[in-house]
């Protein structure tokens, strides 16, 4: 292809035009070496007592809440975010919600301090067969709330809700506000195929070992993680988990 | 640059990050925008890949060039980013709508440049595996050995890859082309 052969002249002269290092940037990021490694050895003392503290706190409270809990993880997305309802499969539990907020002041040296905005970007749900009861270890929760808090620094992601649940995972539905996600006109994911389904265009695909099916619907943008054991599974169709996710456009 | 059997004082590795940032800082953050699609992730990278030298720089054995060992530790950082589950979740879409089309119209671009927008966009439009050894071979301008060894793929696999990301990038130039004379 004669396209290729001047290829990095021509994103130079195009796509990448404007992204250049500037003298700003270097100093910022030279500055932030030292930084950087100091503070991350040093935030491990500084914050670590404060995360043990942080994290007896919140297993108290879990523990004591947990033998009654009753609570209903849909009720826990904010009202003012819609979207289409949805029908889980027989026997499918919501095991974890998690909510992503967008990122308005972003501070990567000091995540601390990153700053987001109060209307969730997106809801993301994983599906699974929850437990009696919530079984969560305590060491569970506390490796829970550390990847919970770093990743609220860092990408806004709040976990609302977490039960234990058996043997794997069926899957995941994120729920993304489509102003942020930009039209779904094509995506990552190789050798997506597009489907009609319910009168609605479906991107489905594979990505590391998932099934995945994407779409729009009523300005949202769903994805659809499923995972391989849901097929190993005889007395699941496919067709009816679709139906179920996939409500047809009134 | 002779790094090998010797502590580095502080000041002298801050002094060759300098070099290297000056060298390669630019071509690196290309780099992984071309990987992560985002200005923001691309300069966040950027932090990270220098973090990660300052960090190695004395265990840097000279088996590769400093080029190739940054473009190892950016690609590592950029999948790694990718792989992340949330930005997995959200950010599936890689479509730089906004940046690649604002002012693609006839009146004020040139044909020329048209062509080298849609060039552009194909590229963002390839699936990352096909995506990253044509920025690899064509852009990054690496021999199928070095990328075989960034990769840690066949060098037969990567061949193969380089001619189906062609055959891909030509299927998309094409329906850019139908779209553009409709």
């Amino acid at each position: 292809m004669e396209e290729l052969k001047n290829l990095r002249k021509t994103l130079n002269q195009s796509l990448l035009k404007d992204i250049e290092v500037t003298n700003r940037e270097k100093h910022r990021i030279v500055k932030n070496l030292k930084n950087r490694t100091v503070s991350r050895k040093y935030s491990k003392l500084k914050y670590g007592g404060a995360l043990v503290a942080t994290a007896f706190i919140f297993l108290i409270l879990t523990i004591s809440f947990l033998p009654t809990e009753e609570l209903q993880p849909l009720s826990l997305i904010q009202e003012e975010f819609t979207y289409d309802p949805f029908v889980m499969p027989d026997g499918w539990d919501i095991v974890t919600v998690q909510e992503e907020l967008k990122l308005i002041k972003h501070d990567l040296y000091n995540p601390e301090n990153n700053e987001f905005d109060e209307i969730p970007l997106a809801y993301i749900l994983e599906f699974g067969k929850k437990t009696e009861d919530n079984l969560f270890s305590a060491k569970e929760y506390r490796e829970l709330l550390e990847k919970q808090n770093e990743d609220t620094y860092v990408w806004g992601s709040k976990i609302k809700y977490s039960h234990s649940y058996i043997g794997e995972k069926y899957g995941s539905l994120a729920i993304n506000r489509l102003e942020y996600q930009g039209p779904l006109k094509e995506t990552d994911i190789p050798d997506m195929e597009v489907m009609e389904f319910n009168g609605i265009k479906v991107y489905i695909g594979n990505f590391i070992g998932n099934e995945v099916y994407l779409w729009e619907k009523d300005n949202r943008f769903y994805s659809l993680y499923l995972q391989p054991a849901v097929f190993k599974r005889t007395d699941v169709d496919l067709i009816e988990i679709l139906s179920g996710f996939i409500s047809e456009l009134p | 640059m002779q790094l090998k059997n010797r502590k580095i004082c502080e000041k002298e590795k801050v002094l060759q990050i300098e070099s290297l940032l000056g060298q390669y800082g630019t071509e690196l953050k290309r780099l992984s925008f071309l990987y992560v699609k985002d200005h923001t992730l691309a300069e966040d990278v950027l932090q990270e890949v220098f973090i990660a030298c300052y960090q190695n720089l004395a265990s840097f054995r000279e088996e590769s060039s400093y080029k190739t060992w940054l473009i190892r530790i950016t690609i590592n950082k950029c999948k790694d980013i990718l792989k992340k589950w949330s930005f997995r979740h959200i950010f599936t879409r890689p479509i730089m709508e906004g940046e690649l089309t604002s002012n693609n119209t006839p009146e004020n671009q040139s044909v020329q440049k048209m062509e080298k927008d849609i060039l552009a966009k194909s590229i963002l439009q390839l699936p990352l595996k096909f995506r990253e050894v044509i920025i690899l071979f064509y852009y990054e301008e690496l021999s199928v050995e070095e990328i075989s060894s960034i990769l840690q793929i066949n060098k037969n696999t990567v061949k193969s890859r380089l001619k189906r990301s062609r055959e891909k990038l030509k299927m998309l130039l094409q329906g850019w082309e139908e779209e553009w004379r409709s």
